[in-house]
C-alpha cells in the first residue's frame, strides 16, 4: 500500500499521542486504533498501516533478545535482565531468552537494533579478521 | 618452570575482552539495486552496510523509520527479512602510487588480472573540497599537445575544462591525446633526470561506456606507453547504476591523494551525462522527488561538489593540483539542455566540438567562437602567448569574412590576405589523433604561419608542410627547441634564429 507523506504525518501524530512519559502506552494505542476504525477518517487504512509499523518498530526497540550457547537458569536470567534494566530503568523492556549452539559459548544480547556480542563465535571471528 | 606457568596464567587472567557492538537492521524491501532497511539506528549518511553474501550497501536516505541504501554486488542474493549490519565506516577507496598502471572498478578493486594493488592509504569517496585559504590561482600549464587548445583555449593545472559536443565528435580523443602528451612529457623528464619537472599523473574514469570502447582506450594507452602514469577506473554500461554513480567520486579520491601529497594529477570524467543518468535512476528508485527531466533536485550539487574537488593548492599546502576534464555529450548540438548548462556554469571554460566541423575534416572539431578558457591563459608559457595572442581574433574574423565572401567575388587585397591567413591557420590546426605536438614545435609553427612563412605554401599542402617542418625541427634543430623549452619566451635572438630556420626550410621544401 502506498502511504502518502500527509498520511504518514497523521499516523505519526497519533503515534505520539499514544505515548506517556516518552514510552508507548499499549492501552492508549489500542484505544486509538479502535477509534480510528470506528470514525474511519480519510485514508484511515493507510494511517492504520503506518501506525501499525510505528508500533511494531517501537516494540522491536523495547525487545531484548538474549541468546546463549547453553540454557540459562532462572537466577542467571534474572541477574542478566537486572543488569540491563539498570541501564535504562524508565523504559519497560520485554526480555526473550533463547539458546543457540552456534554461539559456542558466551552471550549475544540484542537490545532494539543494537547488538552486544560477547559470544565465543564472535571472539573467534574477530581473531580471524 | 612453575614461575613461567604462573606468569602465563596471570597474563591470561588479565586479558579483557570487550563485547562486540553492532548496529543491526532488517531488510524490509529489496529490488533494482536498492534496499529499504528497518532499524539501523545512528547510521551515518554514506555509511557502508554489510548485507552478507559479499553485498555492500551505502546509506543514501536516512528516513524516520527506515534507511534507503544502494547496493553493490549481486543483490539478488539478498532477501527480505535478512539482517543488515552497519560497519561504522564511510565508503573509501585505495589510493596511492600503487594504483598507477592499473585498471580498477568503482571500489578501487583491480579488474585487470594483474594481482593485488599495493596502496598507500584509503581515501573516502565523498570528501569536502579544499577551502579558499588553501588554494591559489592557476599558474602552470597542462600541455595537451593539441595546437588549437594550447594556443587558444589553454588549460592550467587545477582548472576544470569541460569538453562538450555531440556523439562521435572526438571528445574522448582530446582527453586521450592529453594523457598521451603527459606520458611523453613525464617520460622525457624522467629520462633526462629533470627533477624540476612536476609529472602530471592521469586518471581516466569511464562512466557507462561500452566495454569495447574502454578496451580500445586502454589499448591506446598501453601502446603509447602511457599506463605507468595513468589509472583507469571503469564503471561500464554493464555495471550497476550504483557503480556508475560512485565512479567519478572514487576517481576524484584517487586524484586527491596526488594533490594532497604535493603532486599534480589530471582526471577525465567520461562522461558526466551518463553519470547524471545513473544518478537519476538511483534517485527515482529511492523515491526521491524528481524535478526537471526527472533528475533529482540535487543534480547540480552532485556535479558541483565533484568538480570543486579539483583545485590548485598554494605553496604552504604543498602546491599540488587536480585538473579536471569532464565530458558532456549533447543531443543535436543543444548546449542549453539541463545537464550541459549546469556543468558549463560549474567549470572554468569549455571546449565545444561541432559535428559539422568534424565532417568537414576539421579535426579536432573545435568551435572557436563558443570555446573559452576562463583561467588558463595565465598558465600559458610566454612564448605561446607571444605567438598565439592574436590567433583567436584572426580566426574569428576569418570565419566571419568567409561567410561574407561567399556572396561576392570582388574583395580588397587586405580581406583576401585575411582569408588566406585564416585558411592556413585552419589547416595548421588540423591534427591527427594520438599525435600530440610538443609546445616548442607549436610555437615555431604558429610563429611561421603568422609571419608570412606559409603564405607561399598552397593551402592544401599546409598540413604536409607543418608535418615536414616539425620533423625537420625535431631531428635537425634540436638545439633551437631546447633553447625555446629552457627560456620559454621569444626574444630578438630567438626570433631571428626561428626566422632563418623557417625561411631556409621553406626555400628547400617541396610538396
Amino acid at each position: 500500500m502506498k502511504i502518502s507523506k500527509q498520511t504518514q504525518r497523521q499516523a505519526n501524530i497519533l503515534f505520539n499521542a499514544c505515548k506517556t512519559l516518552g514510552t508507548l502506552d499499549t492501552q492508549r494505542a489500542l484505544l486509538a486504533i479502535d477509534l480510528l476504525i470506528e470514525k474511519r477518517p480519510r485514508a484511515w487504512r493507510a494511517i492504520l498501516e503506518h501506525l501499525k509499523k510505528r508500533i511494531r518498530l517501537e516494540m522491536a526497540r523495547r525487545t531484548v533478545q538474549v541468546q546463549s550457547a547453553v540454557l540459562l537458569n532462572d537466577y542467571e536470567r534474572e541477574s542478566i535482565s537486572g543488569v540491563i534494566r539498570k541501564t535504562a530503568p524508565e523504559i519497560p523492556l520485554d526480555f526473550r531468552f533463547s539458546e543457540s549452539a552456534e554461539l559456542l559459548g558466551g552471550l549475544r544480547v540484542q537490545i532494539g537494533w543494537k547488538v552486544l556480542d560477547a559470544s565465543l563465535k564472535a571472539r573467534l571471528e574477530s581473531i580471524l579478521e | 618452570m612453575s614461575s613461567i606457568l604462573q606468569e602465563i596464567e596471570a597474563r591470561i587472567a588479565n586479558v579483557r575482552y570487550e563485547a562486540k557492538q553492532e548496529n543491526v537492521g532488517i531488510v524490509s524491501e529489496i529490488g533494482d539495486g536498492v534496499a529499504k532497511i528497518e532499524g539501523l539506528d545512528d547510521l551515518m549518511m554514506n555509511e557502508m552496510i554489510d548485507l552478507g553474501h559479499g553485498v555492500t550497501g551505502i546509506a543514501m536516505n536516512l528516513e524516520e523509520t527506515s534507511v534507503g541504501a544502494i547496493l553493490m554486488g549481486d543483490y539478488t542474493k539478498v532477501s527480505e527479512g535478512q539482517e543488515a549490519k552497519g560497519t561504522g565506516r564511510l565508503l573509501q577507496v585505495p589510493v596511492g602510487k600503487g594504483m598507477l598502471g592499473r585498471v580498477v572498478n568503482a571500489l578501487g578493486q583491480p579488474i585487470d588480472g594483474k594481482g593485488d594493488i599495493k596502496n598507500d592509504a584509503f581515501y573516502p569517496v565523498e570528501k569536502i573540497a579544499p577551502g579558499i585559504i588553501t588554494r591559489r590561482s592557476v599558474n602552470q600549464p597542462v600541455q595537451t599537445g593539441i595546437i588549437p587548445i594550447d594556443a587558444m583555449i589553454p588549460i592550467g593545472r587545477g582548472q576544470r575544462e569541460l569538453i562538450i559536443g555531440d556523439r562521435s565528435t572526438g571528445k574522448t580523443t582530446i582527453c586521450i591525446d592529453t594523457i598521451l602528451n603527459q606520458a611523453r612529457l613525464n617520460k622525457t623528464a624522467q629520462d633526462a633526470g629533470d627533477t624540476n619537472y612536476r609529472p602530471l599523473y592521469c586518471i581516466y574514469v569511464a562512466i557507462g561506456q561500452k566495454q569495447s570502447n574502454v578496451a580500445q582506450v586502454i589499448g591506446t594507452l598501453e601502446e603509447a606507453g602511457a599506463m605507468p602514469w595513468t589509472v583507469v577506473l571503469v564503471a561500464g554500461a554493464s555495471d550497476s547504476a550504483t557503480e556508475q554513480y560512485l565512479a567519478p567520486f572514487a576517481g576524484a579520491a584517487i586524484g586527491e591523494w596526488f594533490m594532497d601529497n604535493h603532486m599534480d594529477a589530471l582526471i577525465v570524467y567520461d562522461d558526466l551525462t551518463k553519470h547524471a543518468n545513473a544518478y537519476r535512476q538511483v534517485s527515482l528508485i529511492l523515491k526521491r522527488p524528481s524535478g526537471r527531466e526527472a533528475f533529482p533536485g540535487d543534480v547540480f550539487y552532485l556535479h558541483s561538489r565533484l568538480l570543486e574537488r579539483s583545485a590548485r593548492m598554494n605553496e604552504e599546502h604543498g602546491g599540488g593540483s587536480l585538473t579536471a576534464l569532464p565530458i558532456i555529450e549533447t543531443q543535436m548540438g543543444d548546449v542549453s539542455a539541463y545537464i550541459p548548462t549546469n556543468v558549463i556554469s560549474i567549470t572554468d571554460g569549455q571546449i565545444f566540438l561541432e559535428t559539422d566541423l568534424f565532417y568537414q575534416g576539421i579535426r579536432p572539431a573545435i568551435s572557436v567562437g563558443i570555446s573559452v578558457s576562463r583561467v588558463g591563459s595565465s598558465a600559458q608559457i610566454k612564448a605561446m602567448k607571444q605567438v598565439a595572442g592574436r590567433i583567436k581574433t584572426e580566426l574569428a574574423q576569418f570565419r566571419e569574412l568567409a561567410a561574407f565572401a561567399q556572396f561576392g567575388s570582388d574583395l580588397d587585397p587586405q580581406t583576401m590576405a585575411r582569408l588566406e591567413r585564416g585558411k592556413r591557420i585552419t589547416e595548421l590546426f588540423k591534427q591527427g589523433q594520438h599525435s600530440p605536438i610538443p609546445v616548442e614545435i607549436q610555437v615555431v609553427l604558429l610563429w611561421a604561419v603568422q609571419n608570412n612563412v606559409m603564405d607561399e605554401v598552397p593551402v592544401e599542402h599546409i598540413r604536409k608542410f607543418a608535418s615536414d617542418f616539425s620533423e625537420y625541427l625535431s631531428t635537425q634543430k634540436h638545439q633551437l627547441l631546447q633553447k625555446l623549452e629552457k627560456e620559454k619566451k621569444l626574444d630578438d635572438t630567438l626570433v631571428a634564429e626561428i626566422k632563418s630556420v623557417a625561411s631556409s626550410f621553406r626555400e628547400t621544401w617541396k610538396p
